[in-house]
This record gives C-alpha cells, sequence and structure tokens, in this order.
C-alpha cells in the first residue's frame, strides 16, 4: 500500500467498499413489504431467517415504536442500560418508593419488550411482593392490579409466548381467588372499589364482561393453549398436559367457588318461601357449573391427545371412543397398547384426572347439592336458635350426604368419596357436632345410631374429630381462641 | 416521601471553605513559584512576583462593560452554533414523553410525570452546559478568534468572566423556556385524578425519640427485619411510643389556618394476619409536660404508602375535648403549643401489631404553597448547577483542549452529583471505623483475586501490610477530592416538586447558592492564571 499514490489508494478504499457494500446489502437488506404466509421474505439474509423464524418485531406482537427507537438510540448499550434498571427498581422495592418501582419497570421492558422473564418477574413483583407490602385490603388490590394489567400488557407484546397468557390467568385464579384476602378481592373483582370510576361494577381492563375471577383465568388459559397450539410455538413452564388442564380447573375451580361462598343474599330478611327459592337457585346454578367442569374435564381434556415426556401422545378418558383412540396411538407411536395405558395411568395420576373427575361427578349429584343446602340451612338455623328447625335440616343433610358417600364404597371395603374428599369429611365432621349441639341444647339425647356415624368413629379420622371438636369449643367460646388460628369459626362462614 | 433532608451549617461551611481556599492558594503559590525557579533560573522569582502583582490587578481591575461585550460575544457565538436546538430537542422529548410513561393510564400518580420533566431537563441541560463551556474557548483559540480578542484592551480575566456570564445567558434563556414547556406539560399530562398531588407541601420536621414496651426510654424501637432500616417498628397494645418534639413552629400562621395539621407516612407491619379488611391504627396525643397535659387527638387507619395525600393527613381543630372528665376543652395553639414547641406521642392500637416509624415519617404541614413556586424553585436549584458546571468547564477550557475539558467536567459532575454520597459514606466509614468494608482499591483487587468476602480479615503479612498502607494514600487523595469537588447533591431539586413538597430554601437553596458562590472566584482566578500563562499559538 505504502507504493501506491493517494489516486490509487484512493481506488483501492472504493473497492473494498463496494465490496463490503454488497456484503451488507446481501446480509442485512431489509424486507421491502411483509410476505405472505407461507411465501419466502423478499429481504436479505438476516431478514430471511428473521422471517423463518418469527423473530421480527411484527411477527412476535404488537410492535412498541418507542421500544424500537429506545433500542436504536442507546446502540449497543441496551443490555447495560436494561441491568442499570434492575438495579434501580430493586433499589426502589427495597426503598419503598413503589411508584418509581413501576416506572423503573416500564423502562425495562421498553428496553426489553420480548424477554418473557422481565413481564413475569415484574408482574410478579407488582402484584405478590408490592401488593403484600399495603396495609390496606384496598391498597393490596391495587397492586394485584396492577401485575395483572401489566402482565396483560406483555401478552399483547408476545402474542406467541403463552406462559404470559397463562401467568395472566394465573393471578386472577390464584391472586385474586386463593390469597388470605380472597373473599374481599373476588369481591373486588366484581365491584372495584373505585367507585367513582367503574361505578360499582369491575375493573374493565381486567374484567371486561364482568365474570367471576375463575371464569376470567379460565379465558386466559384457553388463550394461553391456543397460542401453544401455533407452529414453532413451545413452553417450558411445566409438563405439557398439565399446563393445558388448567382452562378445565378454572372451571372446576369456578364451581368450587360458587359452592363454598353459599348464597350470597341476606336471607335473614326473605320470606321461607323467597329463602328457599333463593337456596334453590344457587344449588341449581353451582350444580350447572359442575356438571359443565364434569362435562370439559371428561370430554374436551379427557379426550385431547397429549404429548407425554417419553411415552408419545396419551388420552386420558378411559371410555371406549378415548380407548379407540389410544390404541390409535399406540400404533402410530410404534408401542404396544399395554405400554400405551401405562403411560396413561401415570398421567393420569399426575394429572390427578380420576380425582378431578369424581369430584365433579359427586358434586353435580341432586342429592349431593340438596344435602349442603340442608346443612348450611341447618347452621343458620342453629345460629339463630331455632333448633327444633335446625335439628330437622341437619338431620336431612346428613342422610342425604350418608347416601352420596354410600354411592362411593367400592367391593374391597374401601370409599373413595372419603379417601379422597377431605373436605366433604371436614363438612360431615361439623355438621355432626352441631347436630349433637342441638341434641344437647333441646335434651334430647344423641342416638346410638346416626348418618355418617362410620365418618365420626372411624379410626382414620380421629384427628379431624378431635381437631373440629376443638375448634367447636373454641367458636362457642368454650375455651381460649386462638389468635393466630385463621378457623376461629367451625362452620366456616 | 422525602426520607432526608440534607442538612447544612453555613458558618461550618464557610470556614470550611475559607480554610481549603487558602490551602490551595499556598499550593498554588508554591508550585508556581518552583516553577518560575525552574523555568527561569535565578530571573524567576521576580517574573513570578510580577506575574502574580499583574494578575491581582487584572482580577480587581475587571470592567463590568467588557465583560458585558464578551458575554454579549459569547451570547452570539452560541447562537450562531445553534445550541437553542436543544430547546427543539426537549419539545420532541415531551411530545413523546407520554408513551414513557403509558399517558393514558389513568390510576398513575403525578410523581412520575414531574420527575421525568426535572430529570429530563436535568440531564439535557447538563449535557449542553458542558459542552457549550468546554468547546467555546478551545475552538476559538483554535480558529485564532481569541486572537483578536485578547489584542484589544480587554484582561483576561474578563475574559474568563465573561464567557462564563454569556454561557450562564444562554443556559439561563434555555432553561426559563424548556421549564415554562415543562410546567405546561405536567399539567396538560397529570391524570385529572392525580392533580391534587401537584402542590407544595411545607413540613416542620421534629425530633423522635422511643419508649420501649414498659415504658421506658430507648435508642430506637424494634427492628422487624426490613432491610431497609430507616423505621423502627413500636408494637402495639403495649406502652412502646414514639414521641416527636417539634420546635419554632409558627404558630400565629397555624392560628390563622384555624387547624393544625400533621400528615404521617407510617409503615404497618403484622405479625399475624389478623382482619384482613381492617387496617392496622394508630392512636395520637398531643402533650404538654410543663402544664401536664395529655390529650387524645384520636384514633386513625395507617393508610400505608397511599398516593393520595389527603389520606396520610391529620388534621386537628383548635379546640379538643379535655381528657378529664369535667367535658372542659383544651386549646391546641394556647394550651399544647407553648413557645412554638408541640409534643406529639403516637402509639399503635392493636395488640401484637407494629407501627414502623422514623423521623421525617411525622411533621407539621404548615399552610401549602403553590406548585408552581415548587416547580420555580427546584428549576432554580437547577439552573444553579448549570451555572456551575459553566463556571468549571470554562476554568477548564482555559488550560486544557476541548475534549480534556469535557472529561474533567464530566469528572466533576459526576464526582459530585452520583458518586458524592458513596463518598461520603466511605469516608465516614473511614473515619468512625478507621477503615472501608472490603478495603481500599488494592485490597479490592486482592479479595477479587483470592475469592475472599468483604469481612473476611486479611491475613497478617509483609504484603498485606503494603497493600493497606498504599490504600490509605488512596484515601488521603479521596480526602482531597471530597474537599476540592463540589457536592451537587444539594442542587438535585427533582424530588420535592415530585413527591409534592416546597424546595426548602434553608437546606437546598442556600447551600446551593452559596457552593456556586464559593466556586465562583477560585475558579476566576485559576482560569485568569491559566490562560494568562497559557501559549495561545500552541494549539
Amino acid at each position: 500500500m505504502n507504493n501506491l499514490d493517494v489516486r490509487q489508494r484512493k481506488m483501492v478504499y472504493a473497492g473494498v467498499a463496494l465490496l463490503l457494500f454488497i456484503g451488507i446489502i446481501a446480509l442485512g437488506r431489509p424486507a421491502t413489504a411483509r410476505p405472505e404466509p407461507g411465501r419466502p421474505s423478499n429481504g436479505g439474509l438476516l431478514a430471511k431467517s428473521r422471517h423463518q423464524n418469527s423473530l421480527g418485531e411484527a411477527s412476535l406482537g404488537e410492535v412498541d415504536p418507542t421500544s424500537a427507537t429506545m433500542n436504536l438510540v442507546l446502540l449497543g448499550l441496551r443490555g447495560v442500560a436494561a441491568s442499570v434498571l434492575w438495579q434501580q427498581a430493586d433499589h426502589y422495592k427495597q426503598r419503598k418508593n413503589f411508584q418509581l418501582l413501576e416506572e423503573t419497570v416500564e423502562s425495562i421492558i421498553l428496553l426489553q419488550p420480548h424477554f418473557k422473564a422481565v413481564w413475569e418477574y415484574q408482574a410478579w413483583n407488582l402484584a405478590y411482593n408490592v401488593s403484600a407490602e399495603c396495609d390496606a385490603v384496598d391498597d393490596r388490590y391495587h397492586w394485584v392490579k396492577r401485575g395483572a394489567k401489566f402482565l396483560i400488557r406483555g401478552t399483547e407484546q408476545n402474542q406467541k409466548v403463552p406462559e404470559l397468557f397463562y401467568g395472566s390467568g394465573w393471578f386472577f385464579m390464584h391472586k385474586i381467588g386463593r390469597a388470605d384476602e380472597q373473599e374481599v378481592f373476588r369481591e373486588f373483582f366484581l365491584h372495584d372499589p373505585d367507585e367513582e370510576r367503574w361505578k360499582g361494577g369491575p375493573d374493565e381492563d381486567i374484567n371486561p364482561e364482568h365474570k367471576g375471577n375463575y371464569l376470567v383465568a379460565k379465558d386466559w388459559f384457553l388463550k394461553a393453549n391456543q397460542v401453544l397450539e401455533e407452529p414453532g410455538v413451545e413452553q417450558h413452564r411445566m409438563d405439557t398436559p398439565l399446563f393445558v388442564a388448567y382452562p378445565y380447573r378454572s372451571q372446576i375451580e369456578h364451581a368450587r367457588a360458587m359452592q363454598k361462598d353459599g348464597v350470597k343474599e341476606d336471607i335473614s330478611r326473605l320470606s321461607e318461601e323467597q329463602r328457599e327459592e333463593t337456596y334453590e337457585n344457587w344449588a341449581r346454578q353451582t350444580r350447572d357449573a359442575y356438571d359443565d367442569a364434569y362435562d370439559e374435564w371428561t370430554r374436551i381434556y379427557g379426550h385431547m391427545e397429549l404429548e407425554t415426556s417419553g411415552g408419545g401422545t396419551v388420552v386420558l378418558e378411559t371410555d371406549d371412543e378415548a380407548m379407540n383412540t389410544l390404541a390409535q396411538l399406540a400404533e402410530e407411536d410404534g408401542m404396544s397398547l399395554e405400554d400405551k395405558q401405562k403411560w396413561q395411568e401415570n398421567y393420569r395420576r399426575q394429572t390427578l384426572y380420576t380425582y378431578w373427575k369424581m369430584h365433579c361427578d359427586i358434586e353435580r349429584r341432586e342429592t349431593m347439592m340438596r344435602a349442603r343446602y340442608q346443612l348450611r340451612e341447618g347452621r343458620r338455623l342453629y345460629e339463630i336458635q331455632e333448633f327444633d328447625e335446625a335439628k330437622i335440616f341437619l338431620e336431612r343433610g346428613l342422610n342425604d350426604l350418608a347416601e352420596v358417600v354410600k354411592l362411593y364404597e367400592t367391593e374391597d371395603g374401601r370409599n373413595l368419596l372419603l379417601s379422597d374428599e377431605d373436605e366433604t369429611v371436614d363438612d360431615a365432621m361439623k355438621a355432626i357436632l352441631i347436630w349433637q349441639q342441638v341434641l344437647n341444647l333441646l335434651g334430647e339425647p344423641i342416638p346410638n345410631e346416626f348418618p355418617l356415624r362410620n365418618i365420626w368413629d372411624s379410626e382414620e379420622f380421629a384427628y379431624k374429630r378431635s381437631e373440629w371438636t376443638r375448634k367447636f369449643a373454641e367458636w362457642q367460646g368454650w375455651i381460649e381462641t386462638n389468635q393466630s388460628s385463621s378457623e376461629g369459626n367451625p362452620t366456616g362462614q | 416521601m422525602i426520607h432526608e433532608v440534607p442538612i447544612f451549617h453555613v458558618d461550618g461551611a464557610i470556614l470550611a471553605w475559607a480554610i481549603v481556599f487558602v490551602i490551595c492558594l499556598a499550593v498554588a503559590l508554591l508550585v508556581g513559584f518552583v516553577a518560575s525557579l525552574s523555568a527561569y533560573g535565578l530571573g524567576g522569582p521576580k517574573m513570578f512576583v510580577r506575574i502574580l502583582t499583574g494578575g491581582l490587578r487584572d482580577l480587581i481591575q475587571v470592567s463590568p462593560r467588557r465583560i458585558g461585550a464578551i458575554a454579549t460575544l459569547t451570547f452570539k457565538e452560541a447562537l450562531r452554533r445553534k445550541a437553542f436546538l436543544i430547546g427543539l430537542l426537549f419539545l420532541v422529548l415531551f411530545m413523546f414523553g407520554g408513551w414513557f410513561l403509558s399517558g393514558t393510564d389513568l390510576d398513575k400518580p403525578a410523581k412520575p410525570y414531574v420527575a421525568f420533566v426535572m430529570t429530563a431537563m436535568s440531564f439535557l441541560l447538563i449535557l449542553m452546559s458542558l459542552l457549550i463551556s468546554c468547546w467555546g474557548l478551545p475552538a476559538d483559540i483554535k480558529d485564532r478568534s481569541l486572537h483578536t480578542v485578547v489584542t484589544k484592551p480587554v484582561r483576561r480575566s474578563e475574559i474568563v468572566i465573561g464567557r462564563m456570564l454569556g454561557y450562564s445567558t444562554v443556559l439561563t434563556i434555555i432553561l426559563v423556556l424548556t421549564s415554562l414547556l415543562g410546567y405546561a406539560w405536567i399539567r396538560r399530562q397529570v391524570p385529572d385524578a392525580a392533580q391534587n398531588q401537584l402542590i407544595a407541601r411545607v413540613p416542620v420536621y421534629g425530633q423522635i425519640s422511643f419508649v420501649d414496651r414498659n415504658g421506658e426510654p430507648a435508642r430506637s424501637g424494634v427492628n422487624v427485619g426490613d432491610i431497609w432500616e430507616y423505621r423502627s417498628f413500636i408494637e402495639g397494645g403495649t406502652k412502646a411510643r414514639a414521641f416527636w418534639v417539634f420546635e419554632n413552629l409558627n404558630v400565629d400562621t397555624l392560628r390563622r389556618a384555624g387547624n393544625l395539621r400533621l400528615e404521617q407516612s407510617f409503615e404497618a407491619f403484622r405479625t399475624y394476619k389478623g382482619k384482613v379488611d381492617e387496617e392496622i391504627r394508630y392512636s395520637l396525643w398531643l402533650l404538654n409536660p410543663e402544664k401536664d397535659l395529655r390529650v387524645l387527638v384520636d384514633r386513625y387507619p395507617v393508610r400505608e404508602f397511599t398516593t393520595d395525600v389527603s389520606d396520610a393527613v391529620v388534621e386537628i381543630p383548635a379546640e379538643l375535648p379535655s381528657s378529664d372528665s369535667d367535658g372542659g376543652t383544651v386549646n391546641v395553639f394556647d394550651d399544647l403549643m407553648p413557645n412554638g414547641k408541640l409534643v406529639v406521642e403516637v402509639a399503635c392500637v392493636d395488640e401484637q401489631q407494629y407501627l414502623g416509624t422514623a423521623q421525617n415519617d411525622l411533621f407539621v404541614r404548615m399552610p401549602d404553597r403553590t406548585f408552581l413556586g415548587a416547580y420555580a424553585k427546584a428549576s432554580i436549584g437547577l439552573w444553579l448547577m448549570l451555572v456551575l458546571i459553566v463556571m468549571i468547564g470554562t476554568t477548564a477550557s482555559c488550560f486544557v483542549k476541548g475534549p480534556v475539558a469535557t472529561l474533567l467536567t464530566a469528572t466533576a459532575i459526576f464526582v459530585g452529583y452520583v458518586f458524592k454520597g458513596q463518598l461520603n459514606e466511605m469516608l465516614l466509614q473511614l473515619q468512625s471505623k478507621g477503615q472501608i468494608l472490603g478495603g481500599g482499591t488494592l485490597e479490592s483487587v486482592y479479595r477479587i483475586f483470592t475469592r475472599m468476602n468483604q469481612t473476611t480479615p486479611l491475613p497478617e503479612n509483609a504484603g498485606t501490610d503494603l497493600i493497606k498502607s498504599l490504600d490509605q494514600g488512596g484515601f488521603g487523595m479521596l480526602r482531597v477530592i471530597n474537599l476540592i469537588m463540589p457536592d451537587l447533591t444539594y442542587f438535585n431539586t427533582t424530588q420535592y416538586p415530585a413527591n409534592g413538597f416546597d424546595v426548602p430554601f434553608a437546606n437546598v437553596l442556600l447551600p446551593s447558592i452559596l457552593i456556586t458562590l464559593g466556586y465562583f472566584l477560585p475558579l476566576v482566578i485559576l482560569g485568569y492564571f491559566s490562560l494568562q500563562l497559557r501559549e495561545l499559538e500552541h494549539k
């Protein structure tokens, strides 16, 4: 080069520049238009690869122009900036400066809009950690909503990440439905505490259709399943058969919640006929919810072809249609039907398929619904000291419950309901305790034989008997209440 | 919430300034004298005295008219270099600022909007002040336009001061414009529900003290294991109390307002779940130990971390029912605030639950001032910082070229603005414990390579002794830097309007003014001599 004169050197530089230019065009030429599905991208090598692997901004979700600009402005320092912001977010959280924490999180997602961990971690941070810091329950709910809204925005920008859709569903199912504040949160979910803005209805940003929290969760889980069905999309949260069960689990949880909530109206103001009608409505709606749950669990989820980790594809139901499908799947996967059935059994256990199926089956029975109504009414009458009436309702309820329990006896002397349905055993114990107290108050002896005596006397449930007897005594004020216990009232009301 | 209001002792600060100034002056004279000796031999002292007396004359006999002329020239030059384009950039930032703050979010409080404006203004204008002040003089020297100036009957001290004044004027105009734009943007963008957060509360903070669960005086409350040890907690249903003593309250102003407003930002800590839909409560008493008066005001829910300021305010009427059974009343201003002194007692009502308190968690809220006023004061704080940066940048550009001057000034900003807190903390550790956690630079390197954590003592040997001694030298340097570099943390006024507080004059604005003035003279002297001794032909 040193021997070349200025003109020659310039020519060499121009030649090199031209070569590099051609290389850059071949590699980085952007697609001039969005190619139609199935047709190759017309851009350079990188654009084609981006298109093939669905890595383009537009194919990942909604494009945020601010975010794209930010990344451009920062050149290669995006990672550094994001790290600094993470530290700052942690600092703000530690200093309980939650507004600035939220702002910092917003800045992080501008830099990393397609990094699912940011959405998941920070949404969790807001909904679980920040909300727990607040003492007022409406403030806590405010932060749960902020977390949920944040994650919903994450789903809009990342339409091919099923975990974010699942996470949104989980917030509504778990954080709203299972928190210590569940009763208040579920109520707020239908009637937001910000009455001025939402006019007594729910926050429509998270609950536009005014549904219960479990049904909203179900919608999100369904969306997660839909996303998972798209080609090339994977989820890495849990085994897929468990992941896709959540919409149907939400329906079951919805029915369970309806049953646990009981009648929400103030029935003390109602006449006997109105009360009867209210109870019947509640019983019917709950049974319908359980019917739907049973139907979806067995007909949809039970017949879904699920990818296992090692055993190919299975279905979980065991009716004729499902077994035919299983035989076909065994053939397709080159396995014996026997081996396939082993995998099926494994996954039935792993997903608690049989348990939930039986649970829905029990709860959707007319007799079970009637039993629950009778026992609830009996407890109410006991509380208002209508002991004669209470006795009648409690005995009817116990008889109905005994009838259902009997249906699940097996030939080897076991009872499937009693071995699996802990809550029903608890309900039976509570009802017997109240009924015995009613008899005491009426001055009547406790008969030798009474419905569900087998549960009451069972060695297997002796610990439950003593535990509920103690709690009943606490509730009645016979012994001092343990303050830290959340179950001061054995009737659960 | 403002967790810490900086403390500034005017007398101590002026004394410290005088000592550092005299030492720096002595060192500079010594260095100058030695340099003159080495450069001119025996004729050096004569030259030294000549330059010194000439310098003294140039510094004292400055002409405001000539300074004004230089400043005007500087202003015109900045105008020609399109310095005002920064205003346009700011406008663009505001146009898109709503995107950053998800403008449609109606739940958002006012704080992020105010913080955004103040931070954006600081960031852009600091950058601008850095660039225009550091590159002006070197550019003039490079294209020789300064030669035409220095050949005129103008003193070089006037060039330095005129430059500082000119750049400050440019920045002042831009700051005023951007501040106005920023204010309008805040008013427009902040959601309606949060407009009431745009206020300027005037707090009077008190002194906190504690009493433990047995009623004995305690140094602090209980530590509940919070990582942030800002608050200490008092136990509910016991004799544990937190007391605040407020002195020198302006009782007449409060009397005119008709009530006494206290505002709190307590924290609740539950040891058991309790009733989830009921908040932890605290009770509040007012005391007059001289009259042996103790009056219960009421019991209130904690309203922890509320964004609605009005939730955290306790309004106490002028007349309170007396605690005696006679049914009489007590006048808050006459009976409970002797000589402007107020004592407040706070307890946690709920048994086995805790109330977190810190000194600044309870304050007397004097009548509010306007948000515009607080915003203007915050802008003045920023303006003072910009002026100081201009002064440093101009001085630096008198003895080094543009890029180096920029680097030097940027370092001064970084140390004074970002690193000053850590620096103070380290020197405080050094003063109180004789060492810094993890040691100095060499010790840190040693620990990194030997994978030793910060708290493990170093092995005793000659090598580690050497490391420690060398690190002591580094600490000495840090002390010198701490004394010389300006503390720009006082100038950071963003948190006040962002949190709905007025900018306190004595704790924030006065220190900023004094620091800016304090650096003016030394920087002019340094700039003057640098320019005087600089070989202008040497570009």
